[in-house]
């Protein structure tokens, strides 16, 4: 008796899975059934009873839930058991609402283009900077194992500094690394990038190379796919042998990808190499762009022995591969006494150069902070854009449902459920977020590649220049990013489709249907405003830290631009070229520059021509004075540095930089064996403090064959930035080109028109002179000048950008809300007018609540913006990340925007005819 | 509606058209039919068998009706099949009747029983 009832009590309890109406017409039945069922199987004893009861019972859950949740036709159809049936009904009910939906969105095209639009430009930020992302921080190394690679450098410490720092290796040096027997590290191989030219076959041109040891292909994975790389024997300095690998890209375009260029010859810089292998396709190289390489030890043949036999000359780094079972700890700590080594037999650095070994992970060095600090900032200020796009999309979504609550009721009424009416709102802000992803992607399309195109070259190279660490040419849309797309549109979906969609559902039905036109009930609400208020006050304060952000840079970049940069960039053309030393100009060079000059000048459009380091693009040379005649002497390596320039005559002139004191170098410069030299004024400032300078003598580290060590000083100039702008001013000396002569040269052009337009005539009188020579490093000086604020430039554009856009989708939120609650609101201020109150207070009624949430906003935005701006710390310049007039003028702009965008359309609201809008329905 | 639109019927809704036949039975004892009718294979349990019902009623396969008058219980709720109902009961049965047959010619059919 007792089992029965308590039995009969749980499949009750079932039954309340059944909607109320189906309960009130078959729960009689279905208990009747019940129990009947349960008398006849009494005799099979309690264990089947207690399985009968818990199957009837979870039935009875299951198809009460599905009843429901569904009213389509019968359970199961397409053959399907109950359960399965309910799955199929609901893709059926899906594809039902979308085609609803489809209609709906159709038939509001405003409302649609406004939330495609919202969507496509936050979901598409967020991609192209994620996409940046991966290019900068993300992709991995693409050499096998990479977690075991290791960059083996060189570490120097002069005195005064703390630490070593990282040097790269003189080949005497690396030398006797390799010589230490039991390694670590092993592999190792030496790499170092040059530029040369390439005249057989094809065309000459300069080109990147590297010079290698035999092992850099095995080491990084990338043997060469035809032919062979380079053996043992080939890394003999004593024998260099001229071979050469070729980049898969130089194989396809100058032997046209045919498998019989192994065995060929080209001519690099007057030498012949004899081709013995292709890289695979994709592989450029540590240094990235390589299209060729050659042994390290075929350096003297290229450039000069010096090379190779100087001690001193830093110029190759090296990678390796940790042996197996060898810890980074371990290899570091052998290192350090290879390095103590390596010091023993290399003293002459200078007292104050204590030389060392250390081993670093290729994973630490593969970074450009720079970059990857740009991103990241980007990606939030990103993040901060489709929060505001959803904001926004929420907004425009609230209001709709709003309008649709009658549509809403009167389902409810005639029986949908709860749930297909939430399901129908998830479908359509489904359906918008996809379709706003697919144009979010096509704005990604177009930002990579625009991205690609301006990315800065602060951004390329690794802290100390050994490796290529970011590709822009990588920067594409590939699958993960376009998954991060969908991803971010399916969380957009969710987020926005919530909001709107539990509103309607929880419409009170007879309330709603009531309310014919417009009530004068009050709107739900939370801390004192409703949820489209609150939502654009969120916009409001997310719009204004991005635009404190965008002010904060761009105070910064302002003050970068004022700096002086010593030269006038307008109407100047720079480019380069180096006679190789085969050449038959090699010997003369000097006279085959001063006729290259001259016929430079004699060209249409040229107002000036000159010889010399473009501005902004570094130094000749940076080296140590060494002594200074008349002063203390100075105890070795402790000088100040000096940059080098080796200038043509009429630089100073052309370039426009003023002459302080002395003259400027002219023609009798160089010509004897007395050096002399101009120095910019920050090295009279700080090699003669309070002296005159001209008819001074000083030592650097530069001097030529056969003359006196000592240069006399000319003149002084202004100062002039070869360095970007926020680094510090170094003393700079600059040097008569024919002093020491260089077959490598700058060209600097002033024009009257266009400068780059000047081009096709440079290389047809260079060809004249010499078809030899390629020309390489074209640019110009507003270039330059560009180039040398890129990385800042570039992080400036995309936070103007996205505040632009977010501060135009606040304004529009505010808009929006405010149109709509003048329209919501006819009736009760038709009531209020026709009551008598004054047009201006009903005006201030209806805008008090919007500008309350705007201002709510610009006050949560200021202390958001307080606390973020450390993020742009790295990017300011000189600015503080408090600076006062950046968060005043962003506040002051951006309450101007909503107070404008709350006026307008409220002004509507004094419109309103009292009479009309009380008969209206 | 066209009796074809609604095949293939799920195992239930056949079963409860089969145990119906002519007949005016409540739930239960339709239950207790599609029990013997499929040897215990078919066995319905009472939320799914009602749940069954409701839809068969909507779809218009069956329809309420007034209890017999032999051994009636008033309380219960009668059903029988609708016209309809029985020709999309036999349309069902023509197919299962050609995918025995399909079956046979393939050798798939287990060995004709007596």
């Amino acid at each position: 008796m007792r089992d029965r009832r308590i039995s009969r009590g749980i499949f009750r309890l079932a039954l309340r899975a059944f909607p109320a109406d189906f309960r009130r017409r078959h729960g009689a039945d279905m208990c009747a059934a019940f129990e009947a069922e349960l008398a006849r199987s009494a005799g099979a004893g309690g264990a089947a009873k207690a399985a009968f009861v818990v199957r009837a019972a979870w039935d009875a859950v299951r198809q009460g839930w599905t009843e429901r949740t569904r009213r389509g036709p019968l359970p199961g159809h397409g053959g399907d058991t109950s359960g399965n049936g309910r799955r199929s009904g609901m893709l059926e009910g899906i594809g039902g609402d979308g085609r609803l939906a489809l209609r709906s969105l159709r038939r509001a095209p405003g409302f649609t283009a406004a939330a495609v639009l919202v969507l496509a430009l936050g979901i598409g930020a967020n991609t192209t900077v994620f996409s940046a992302l991966k290019v900068a921080i993300l992709s991995p190394p693409p050499y096998p194992e990479a977690d075991r690679l290791v960059m083996v450098d060189l570490t120097q410490r002069r005195g005064d500094q703390g630490s070593a720092q990282p040097s790269p290796w003189s080949y005497p040096k690396f030398q006797r690394f390799l010589e230490t027997p039991v390694r670590l590290v092993d592999p190792v191989a030496g790499y170092a990038q040059r530029n040369a030219t390439l005249t057989e076959p094809g065309d000459p041109t300069l080109l990147p190379i590297e010079l290698v040891s035999p092992g850099y292909f095995a080491i990084l994975g990338a043997d060469p796919v035809v032919g062979r790389a380079f053996g043992p024997d080939e890394g003999d300095a004593a024998d260099p042998h001229l071979v050469a690998v070729l980049s898969w890209d130089t194989w396809r375009d100058r032997f046209a990808g045919d498998p019989g260029a192994v065995g060929r010859t080209l001519v690099l810089s007057g030498k012949r190499f004899e081709v013995v292998g292709v890289a695979p396709k994709g592989f450029t190289g540590l240094s990235g762009d390589v299209a060729l390489w050659v042994p390290m030890a075929a350096a003297a043949e290229l450039y000069s022995s010096f090379m190779i036999r100087g001690a001193q000359a830093h110029w190759l780094h090296a990678v390796g591969r940790l042996e197996d079972g060898a810890t980074l700890e371990r290899a570091r700590a052998q290192m350090a006494s290879i390095g103590r080594g390596i010091a023993e037999a290399f003293p002459l650095g200078g007292p104050n150069v204590e030389y060392g070994a250390d081993l670093r992970s290729f994973a630490e060095v593969r970074v450009n902070g720079q970059a990857r600090a740009a991103v990241l900032l980007l990606s939030v200020a990103a993040a901060l854009v489709l929060l505001v796009a959803c904001a926004n999309l929420s907004g425009l979504l609230l209001a709709r449902a709003k309008r649709q609550a009658r549509d809403g009721a009167v389902r409810l009424a005639v029986g949908a459920s709860r749930w297909r009416l939430i399901r129908a709102s998830l479908v359509e802000s489904a359906l918008l977020s996809v379709v706003g992803g697919g144009a979010g992607v096509l704005v990604a399309l177009w930002g990579t590649r625009a991205m690609a195109a301006a990315w800065p070259r602060q951004f390329l190279l690794s802290g100390h220049g050994e490796l290529r660490v970011t590709d822009p040419g990588s920067l594409s849309l590939d699958p993960t990013v376009l998954g991060f797309a969908l991803l971010v549109t399916a969380a957009t979906a969710l987020l926005v489709g919530i909001a709107p969609a539990v509103r309607t559902s929880r419409s009170d039905v007879a309330a709603r249907l009531r309310e014919a036109g417009g009530g004068t009930r009050r709107a739900r609400r939370v801390f004192g405003m409703d949820g489209r208020a609150a939502l654009v006050g969120a916009q409001v304060a997310l719009a204004l830290v991005l635009l404190v952000g965008t002010g904060l840079v761009g105070r910064s970049m302002e003050r970068l631009l004022e700096i002086d940069l010593g030269f006038e960039p307008d109407h100047l053309l720079t480019f380069a070229y180096t006679i190789p030393r085969t050449d038959a100009w090699a010997d003369d060079a000097d006279a085959f520059h001063a006729r290259f000059v001259e016929r430079i000048a004699a060209l249409p459009g040229v107002t000036a021509v000159s010889l010399g380091t473009p501005p902004l693009s570094g130094h000749w040379s940076i080296t140590l004075v060494q002594d200074v005649r008349g002063h203390e002497p100075i105890p070795q390596g402790e000088g100040p540095a000096i940059g080098v320039h080796l200038v043509g005559d009429g630089y100073f002139e052309m370039l426009g930089i003023p002459l302080l004191e002395g003259r400027t170098l002219d023609a009798r410069d160089g010509t004897d064996a007395h050096p002399t030299l101009v120095l910019s004024r920050t090295a009279a400032e700080r090699i003669y403090p309070g002296e005159d300078p001209v008819g001074r003598s000083l030592k650097i580290g530069i001097s030529a064959d056969g003359k006196d060590a000592y240069a006399e000083v000319v003149g002084v100039v202004g100062d002039v930035r070869y360095d970007p702008p926020d680094e510090d001013l170094i003393p700079e000396a600059y040097y008569a080109l024919r002093e020491l002569g260089d077959r490598s040269v700058h060209v600097l052009v002033r024009t009257t028109n266009d400068p780059l337009s000047l081009m096709p005539a440079v290389r047809v009188e260079l060809g004249a002179l010499d078809p030899e020579l390629a020309i390489f490093s074209v640019t110009t000086g507003r270039d330059l000048v560009a180039g040398a604020t890129g990385d800042r430039r570039v992080v400036l554009a995309l936070l103007a950008l996205f505040a632009v856009v977010t501060v135009l989708l606040a304004a529009t939120g505010t808009w929006g809300i405010v149109s709509y609650a003048v329209a919501d609101r006819r009736r009760e201020l038709g009531l209020r007018m026709a009551l008598g109150a004054r047009a201006g207070r009903v005006v201030v009624m209806v805008l008090g609540q919007s500008v309350g949430a705007a201002v709510l906003g610009l006050a949560v935005g200021l202390m958001g913006a307080w606390g973020a701006a450390r993020l742009l710390a790295t990017f300011l310049y000189e600015t503080s990340t408090r600076d006062p007039v950046a968060y005043a003028g962003a506040a002051a702009l951006l309450l101007a925007v909503v107070l404008v965008a709350s006026w307008i359309p409220g002004r509507r609201a004094t419109r309103v005819d009292p009479s009309e809008a009380l008969r209206a329905e | 509606m066209n009796p074809d639109e609604l095949l293939p019927l799920s195992p239930p809704v056949y079963h409860v058209l089969l145990a119906l036949g002519d007949e005016t039975l409540h739930g239960y004892a339709m239950m207790q039919a599609i029990d013997r009718l499929t040897g215990g294979a078919g066995k319905l349990l009472p939320g799914t068998l009602y749940a069954t019902l409701a839809r068969m009623v909507e779809t218009g396969l069956i329809e309420e009706a007034d209890p017999p008058d032999v051994g009636a219980d008033a309380r219960r709720r009668y059903y029988r099949a609708t016209a309809f109902g029985r020709k999309v009961a036999s349309a069902e049965t023509a197919r299962m009747a050609r995918l025995v047959e399909v079956a046979r010619a393939r050798r798939m059919a287990p060995e004709e029983a007596r």
